[in-house]
This record gives structure tokens, C-alpha cells and sequence, in this order.
């Protein structure tokens, strides 16, 4: 049996020829040839998808750029809106501590000249029975110095520093302050604590509950006629009349306090 | 034959390159002659030359244009490159980028010629040709500088080398 062997070169070179005929047959006929039309069926589909892949790459690219960029602004509007809620927090804070100002020069229109509007910066109401607030020597504040709240006489200074001050409240056991009783005869002396009392009245001295309790001023810290708190029931001692008092100023609720500077001799 | 797969995604990437979301000028890039130059480094001119064909024709086919003249223009280019390089004994860079420019540069030329013989229009012209040449032996230049990293980073010289150092 005969064997035909052609050499790869050969073959080639009559492959290319082939392929030159085949061409100038499709170039003739201009319309294209069934093996075009083939290719192009299998082709097309191939780069259409292609392009449609290339363009969803694209979209899942951008999609994600857009994703990063609007978890982002996100991140950037919380820290906005915590900033403001802070913000407005001190505003509300401030606005409190405005108004509260503005009740106690109201409340004490006599006492302006002499005032120091500070701010409470620290309390311990139930320890030490103690204010701090943000006003200190150099603002003319100096021990003893009265301290007011809207309502009354809060306390007095007991310690002092450069710009901050401790307010020694009524309620402290150790505090004390010369006292009377309106449309009552006599001085009494007002005794702090938990339960802040009057002492010191006359035996059988008729108190109403419910009476206005002022300073006097005898002890010299405190200007006369401020508001100290109202009577209670009063209990007839042996030698004195006790009575409670019903301290005025709300230590809870100060923000803003008005100490009073001492008059130089 | 184990360049075949390589030619089919050379061709596959043929059509991304002619996607319109692709940079324009990298759409007249002959990606399957890369290929084709791949294998005629070692082999004989009229085995590159058959891979040139085959590529060749796909590619016209993938274009739309008549089938026939790049698969004839391939096969020129192929066996040239592997004559070249057998010849010049041609290596590395210097084989990438010189021989993708060869077999670019056959292609355009013998595929003009082909259509011209024929009384017919090429489909590009002198821009267009130089273009192909140009997008076709970037890509040499990038798989040459792949080829050397590659060498670089995971030869046995290397390997050595970074031995020797840590000691």
C-alpha cells in the first residue's frame, strides 16, 4: 500500500495556498462564505459577553468605589451628629446656667455690686456637704464669703484657691449662721446637719410652722435679712425652743450660685 | 499542543482588548502572535508555522474579516520567528520584544500583500498596521519584563542566592 508523507514544511506552504484560494473565492463573492458566517455565529456571542463582562466588572468596580465612598460620608455624618449632640448638650448646659444667673441677680437686686456669678463645678452633698465652684481669689473671693442660690443662703466659703472655691453648705453639721424668725421676737441660732434646727429661743416661744426664716447677721458672715428656709413643728425643750427648719436653697439644683465678696473695712 | 489552550486565551483576550471599556489603543494588539513566538522559540519553523496558521485563522475569523490571510500571514510569521531565533540563537528580552516585532510586522506585510494580490483594500492601513505592531510588541515588552521577574524571583539561581545570603 502506497504511503503518503508530506514534509511539514510542504504542507504548510500547500495549506497557505489553499488558504489564498479560499480567500480570493470569499473576496470575490463579497457576501461572505458559510465558514465566515460560522465564525462570526460563534464569535459574536463571545465578544458580546465579553463586553457585557468587562462592563459588569466595571459596575461591580464602581459599585464598590460608591459603597467605600458612601460608608465614608456615613462614618463623617456620625462623628457630625455626635459633635453637635455634644454641642448642643453645652449649649443646653450653658443656657441653664444663663438662666439660673439671671434668677439670682433678679432674686437679689440689692447684692449686684457686690456679686460673683459662678458656675458649680463639683458637688458632694451627701460626704462632705460641699460645693466647688469656678470662681477663686482672684476673682475676689475670699473664706466666708456667702454663697447664694435663687432660693437663699446656701453656705459659705471655707476654702479657696487661685480660681476655685469650696462652699461649706448649710446642711454641714458643722455649719451655723444667726438666724430670726419673721414676727417672731429674738435671735436664734441656726444649727446644720441633716436635720438644720433653730436654737437658742426663749422657752415657750410660739412659733408658726411654716415661718420665714432670715439671717440676722450677728455672727458676721452673713448679710441680714437673707432667706434661709421656713419652720417646722416646733419641740419645747427644757431651756430652749428647738425648732427645724426647712432649708430654702436646693443645693441639688444649683448650677449657678452668687457669692457674695466681704466689704473691706 | 499544549499551546493550544494558551492561543484560545490569547484569542479570549483578543476580544477584551476590543471591548469598548478597554483603553482604544491596545484594541490592534495581536495577542495570539504571542503565543505564536512563545512556541517558536523551541521548535521548527514549520511546526510554529501551523500554530501561526491556526492562530491566524481564528483571528480573522474573531474579526470579522475574510478567513484566510492572517492564518497565511501566521504561518510566515511563525516559521520566520523560529528560523530567526534558531539562527541568532536569540534569548530573553531580546527574543520577546525582537521577535513579536518580526512576527507583527510579517503579519501586517503579507496580510496587505495577500489582500492587495487580490484586487482588494486591506483592512487597515499604514497607521493602522504600525499600531498593530506597536500594541503587539508592548505586550512582548510586558511579557519579557514578566518572564524576567519570574526569573529573578523563583529560579534556581535565585533560590540560591537568597541561600547564601541568609547565611
Amino acid at each position: 500500500m502506497a504511503r503518503l508523507a508530506f514534509r511539514p514544511d510542504l504542507a504548510l506552504a500547500l495549506a497557505c495556498l489553499g488558504l489564498y484560494v479560499a480567500t480570493a473565492a470569499q473576496v470575490r463573492q463579497g457576501q461572505g462564505t458559510a465558514l465566515g458566517f460560522a465564525f462570526q455565529s460563534l464569535s459574536q456571542p463571545l465578544v458580546v459577553g465579553t463586553t457585557q463582562l468587562v462592563q459588569a466588572a466595571k459596575d461591580w468596580a464602581s459599585g464598590r468605589q460608591d459603597w467605600e465612598a458612601i460608608l465614608a460620608e456615613l462614618q463623617d455624618l456620625r462623628q457630625q451628629v455626635a459633635r453637635l449632640s455634644e454641642e448642643n448638650q453645652l449649649l443646653a448646659s450653658e443656657l441653664l446656667v444663663l438662666r439660673q444667673g439671671h434668677q439670682l441677680l433678679a432674686a437679689f437686686p440689692s447684692l449686684q455690686e457686690q456679686a460673683v456669678l459662678a458656675a458649680v463645678t463639683a458637688r458632694d452633698l451627701l460626704g462632705s456637704h460641699t460645693l466647688t465652684v469656678d470662681r477663686g481669689r482672684i476673682h475676689g473671693v475670699t473664706r466666708d464669703c456667702p454663697v447664694l442660690g435663687p432660693e437663699g443662703v446656701l453656705g459659705r466659703v471655707d476654702q479657696v484657691t487661685e480660681k476655685t472655691a469650696r462652699v461649706q453648705l448649710l446642711t454641714h453639721p458643722a455649719a451655723a449662721a444667726a438666724a430670726q424668725i419673721v414676727g417672731v421676737e429674738g435671735e436664734a441660732l441656726l444649727l446644720g446637719g441633716e436635720r438644720p434646727r433653730l436654737e437658742g429661743l426663749p422657752p415657750y416661744t410660739q412659733v408658726p410652722p411654716g415661718s420665714h426664716v432670715v439671717t440676722t447677721g450677728s455672727e458676721g458672715v452673713y448679710p441680714p435679712g437673707l432667706p434661709l428656709g421656713v419652720t417646722g413643728e416646733p419641740k419645747l425643750g427644757a431651756m430652749f425652743t428647738e425648732v427645724p427648719v426647712k432649708l430654702s436653697a436646693r443645693a441639688e439644683a444649683a448650677r449657678v450660685v452668687m457669692v457674695l465678696r466681704r466689704q473691706r473695712p | 499542543m499544549k499551546y493550544l489552550p494558551w492561543l484560545g486565551l490569547a484569542l479570549l483576550l483578543q476580544v477584551v482588548l476590543s471591548s469598548p471599556e478597554v483603553f482604544w489603543f491596545l484594541s490592534p494588539a495581536q495577542l495570539w502572535l504571542l503565543v505564536v513566538v512563545a512556541f517558536a522559540r523551541r521548535t521548527q519553523p514549520a511546526k510554529a508555522g501551523w500554530l501561526g496558521l491556526f492562530g491566524g485563522l481564528a483571528a480573522d475569523g474573531l474579526r470579522g474579516l475574510a478567513i484566510g490571510p492572517s492564518g497565511i500571514a501566521g504561518a510566515l510569521a511563525g516559521a520566520a520567528v523560529a528560523w530567526t531565533s534558531a539562527v541568532f540563537e536569540l534569548g530573553g528580552p531580546l527574543f520577546w520584544v525582537g521577535g513579536t516585532f518580526l512576527a507583527a510586522f510579517v503579519v501586517e506585510v503579507i496580510t496587505a500583500v495577500l489582500y492587495l494580490s487580490l484586487g482588494t483594500r486591506p483592512p487597515h492601513g499604514v497607521i493602522g498596521a504600525a499600531a498593530a505592531v506597536a500594541g503587539t510588541a508592548l505586550f512582548a515588552l510586558v511579557v519579557a519584563a514578566g518572564e524576567w521577574w519570574w526569573g529573578r524571583t523563583f529560579s534556581p539561581e535565585a533560590r540560591r542566592r537568597r541561600a547564601l545570603r541568609r547565611r
